[in-house]
């Protein structure tokens, strides 16, 4: 990488300059917890949990919102090894918007310094944990202050690869992890996180001077937009607060629901791309000192109706 | 294998060996616990393909496809499955031409994971015989 090639990096820290946002170390003594939210799938909770536990150094809060009877009593068996089963709950209802905040909002009330969601069908290969921690921690060495870190990574939602960790412009609920202030962030702003495909769109090359190419939005040559669920707005809400958004190179996770190359027309961030550079077009689109980008209000919000009936496009 | 394994092994042959006479017996909720709790001690092709076979019989078809897929990946060669006739995929077919209940398109399903198994289709036997 050179210092004269297009890079996001000069506007994320003009942005962090603006918003001052606070940098949290990653210390051997931080307290890690992860929500996992699960809802029936029995063969894909089991794999979960299973390439989970492979590794330790965190605590989980098991969230279960099952109808039928399986995960539940998985979750009573399921003799963990390695992570640490703080605590679980079941009969959280209402969708997974509900599951989210839930999760982040208990995770805090339990005192993390960085608080995490994970869904019931990640599949996550060894050295997980540590991959993620040494995203955070490169890229924080370069001056960045990371509000998100995550070890799922798809080549379309990078912004930038830089070396040894990339910068994303999508980071959903599958699987993150948060500092406690950036979590905070999210569920005080919640129920005003939600943008369509051109509106996010409209973020980045405001922002950043990039004209985001994402294969899963455009319908031959045409761009098509719509409602997102509002895990769509998790990156932007923290970008537009001077937190970057951080993954590994390569990915450490999977998905089991689907394949990614059919579905969303991409792949998993591989390891041949690290520090390869800016991911998308850039444009010459002068970034503004200021975000302008101004998530809906309340209000605003229930007159464009709700879009937890959305589909969950960011697993 | 260390001492801890081998007695997660134990743990899991002995409670699957209880699911699969509550198998028998068609008490499939209680079956399906202890299929459960054995998967958790140890994953086996054998194990999954049972805990699939027992979701199947009670129409669950979206899990015994999970369950079915996952077993086969985790030993496409099935080598080490004992064989079982009501683990049989003709009998799987036969179930699904004989009930209502069935999806026709778990016909399909069963016919894909198959293909997807070759050595396992030529030889015409189950979803995990041997």
């Amino acid at each position: 990488m050179s210092a004269a090639w297009p890079s996001v990096f000069d506007g994320l820290k003009s942005l962090q300059a603006i918003r001052n946002p606070v940098a949290r170390r990653w210390a051997p003594e931080s307290k890690i917890g992860f929500s996992l939210s699960t809802r029936d799938r029995f063969v894909f909770t089991m794999r979960t949990i299973k390439s989970l536990d492979a590794e330790g150094g965190f605590d989980l809060v098991w969230n279960d919102g099952s109808e039928r009877n399986e995960v539940p009593e998985l979750s009573r068996f399921f003799a963990f090894r390695n992570a640490r089963l703080a605590e679980v709950n079941y009969a959280v209802k209402g969708g997974a918007d509900a599951a989210i905040c839930y999760g982040l909002r208990r995770l805090l009330e339990l005192g993390y310094d960085f608080v995490g969601l994970v869904e019931n069908d990640m599949l996550l290969a060894p050295g997980w944990l540590a991959a993620m921690r040494d995203a955070f921690e490169t890229a924080a060495n370069e001056g960045v202050v990371v509000g998100a870190v995550s070890a799922l990574g798809y080549q379309s939602r990078v912004l930038e690869y830089r070396k040894n960790y990339s910068i994303d412009w999508a980071r959903g609920a599958a699987l993150v992890l948060f500092t406690r202030e950036a979590a905070q962030l999210v569920l005080e702003n919640y129920s005003r996180l939600e943008m369509s495909s051109q509106q996010i769109r409209g973020f980045y090359a405001e922002q950043f001077g990039v004209a985001l190419h994402v294969p899963e939005w455009a319908v031959g040559g045409r761009w098509m937009d719509g409602p997102m669920t509002l895990d769509w707005g998790f990156a932007p809400l923290q970008y537009a607060n001077g937190y970057a958004c951080v993954g590994t190179i390569p990915s450490f996770a999977t998905d089991l629901e689907f394949d990614v190359r059919r579905v969303l027309r991409t792949d998993y961030v591989r390891a041949e791309q690290n520090a390869s550079g800016l991911a998308h077009p850039n444009i010459a689109v002068p970034s503004p000192a200021v975000p302008n980008f101004a998530f809906a209000t309340d209000e605003q919000r229930e007159s464009g109706g709700d879009s937890t009936h959305a589909a969950r496009v960011t697993p | 294998m260390n001492l801890e394994a081998t007695k997660r092994a134990e743990l899991a042959r002995a409670k699957h060996q209880q699911a699969l006479e509550l198998m028998d017996k068609q008490h499939l909720d209680g079956a399906l616990r202890l299929f459960g709790e054995a998967l958790a001690q140890e994953e086996t092709c054998g194990r999954w393909n049972d805990w699939a076979v027992a979701q199947f019989t009670r129409n669950q078809f979206a899990d015994a496809e999970q369950g079915f897929r996952y077993a086969l990946e985790l030993d496409p060669s099935q080598r080490v499955l004992p064989e079982r006739p009501s683990r049989n995929l003709g009998d799987l077919r036969s179930l699904s031409h004989s009930t209502s209940k069935t999806p026709k398109h778990m016909e399909a399903i069963l016919q894909t994971i198959v293909a997807e198994a070759p050595e396992r289709g030529r030889r015409g036997r189950g979803i995990i015989a041997a």
